[in-house]
């Protein structure tokens, strides 16, 4: 009978670990925003107000660039998996926004190193509207006429992003020295 | 735990301050709003020249074109998309999706739109209407007519 030796993998060194159980903490509680917004009363077709963004920023202060990346999708795709959308055209339009903002958000951030949280959000939420617009004229509706309703949805998105980057901002102010 | 930012550690601050910006958030957010507003009205201002009219398309192809009736007809459009049929009702009060095959039913919900510039669209079924043209310049060339009759 042939014995099989069994290797242990090297334990991660704690800091990493911590770092991920940081991320996936973020993930669920993003996960957990994007169910809860898909849930609430919409405030108009094609404009909702992308709080699950707030983790994104988080994610980008806290952990960098990759787990501000990784976030962004893991919460669209378990989150579509939850609301029942998932490779709906609702799937594709929620992944491209989300994807355009964490771009947005890391560019900004990795340029102008003392941009504030709220100067990050406010050019992720225009990233994210005008992603999804995109996404939209591209591959369902290709007719450039769906860049009407832009105009006052950005201004929408202003507003939704300045009180995002605030909430984010104020949770970046209390735990930055905790976690 | 070490974290990758870089950026400058701040005395801890109550959600009003967090929620009034910085200078840089307000100038941000000014030029922001001023971009948006020139795109608004280059959009308005190309979209209200001529009478009032709705275009349906599906996709890229335009499937109908209706001026706005301004009696009390009403126009029924069947129009096919990608997953089904979407019945488009046109009348006095605007343009509506009254039945479509999608599952979120946001065109339904959007109700009756009338104004240049008005898009409701469906996309799951790739419908999507738009308005273009105003009233205000309809009813300036009615009264152009009455003074050449």
């Amino acid at each position: 009978m042939i014995k099989h030796k069994m290797t242990i993998p090297p334990r991660p060194p704690l800091a990493v670990l911590q770092q991920q159980s940081v991320w996936l903490s973020f993930v669920l509680l993003a996960i957990g925003l994007h169910v809860f917004e898909a849930a609430l009363p919409s405030l108009g077709p094609w404009f909702k107000f992308g709080v699950a963004n707030i983790m994104t920023l988080l994610a980008l202060m806290y952990l960098g660039a990759r787990a501000a990346f990784t976030l962004a999708i893991a919460r669209v795709i378990i989150g579509s998996m939850f609301i029942g959308t998932l490779f709906t055209p609702t799937f594709f339009i929620s992944l491209t926004g989300a994807l355009s903002a964490a771009t947005v958000m890391v560019i900004f951030y990795k340029l102008i190193p003392h941009i504030s949280l709220i100067s990050l959000s406010l050019l992720a939420a225009i990233a994210h509207m005008s992603g999804q617009f995109i996404a939209v004229e591209t591959w369902f509706i290709q007719q450039p006429a769906i860049y009407y309703l832009l105009p006052p949805l950005l201004l929408l998105s202003c507003v939704s992003g300045w009180i995002n980057g605030a909430i984010a901002s104020y949770i970046w102010q209390r735990l930055k020295d905790d976690i | 735990m070490t974290t990758k930012n870089n950026h400058p550690k701040a005395a801890t601050v109550s959600f009003r301050q967090c929620l009034q910006g910085t200078w840089a958030d307000r100038t941000l957010l000014f030029s922001l709003l001023l971009v948006i507003a020139f795109l608004w009205l280059q959009i308005s201002h190309t979209l209200n020249q001529g009478n009032p009219t709705a275009y349906i398309y599906h996709g890229d192809t335009l499937l109908a074109k209706y001026p706005l009736p301004d009696d009390e007809r009403m126009i029924h459009v069947a129009a096919q998309g990608e997953i089904g049929i979407s019945d488009i009702e046109i009348s006095k009060n605007g343009i509506r999706f009254d039945s479509s095959p999608c599952t979120t039913h946001h065109c339904i919900l959007a109700g009756s739109k009338r104004y240049a510039g008005s898009v409701i669209a469906c996309v799951p079924n790739h419908i999507m209407v738009v308005i273009r043209g105003s009233d205000k310049q309809n009813k300036e060339s009615i009264k152009f007519d009455a003074i050449s009759e």
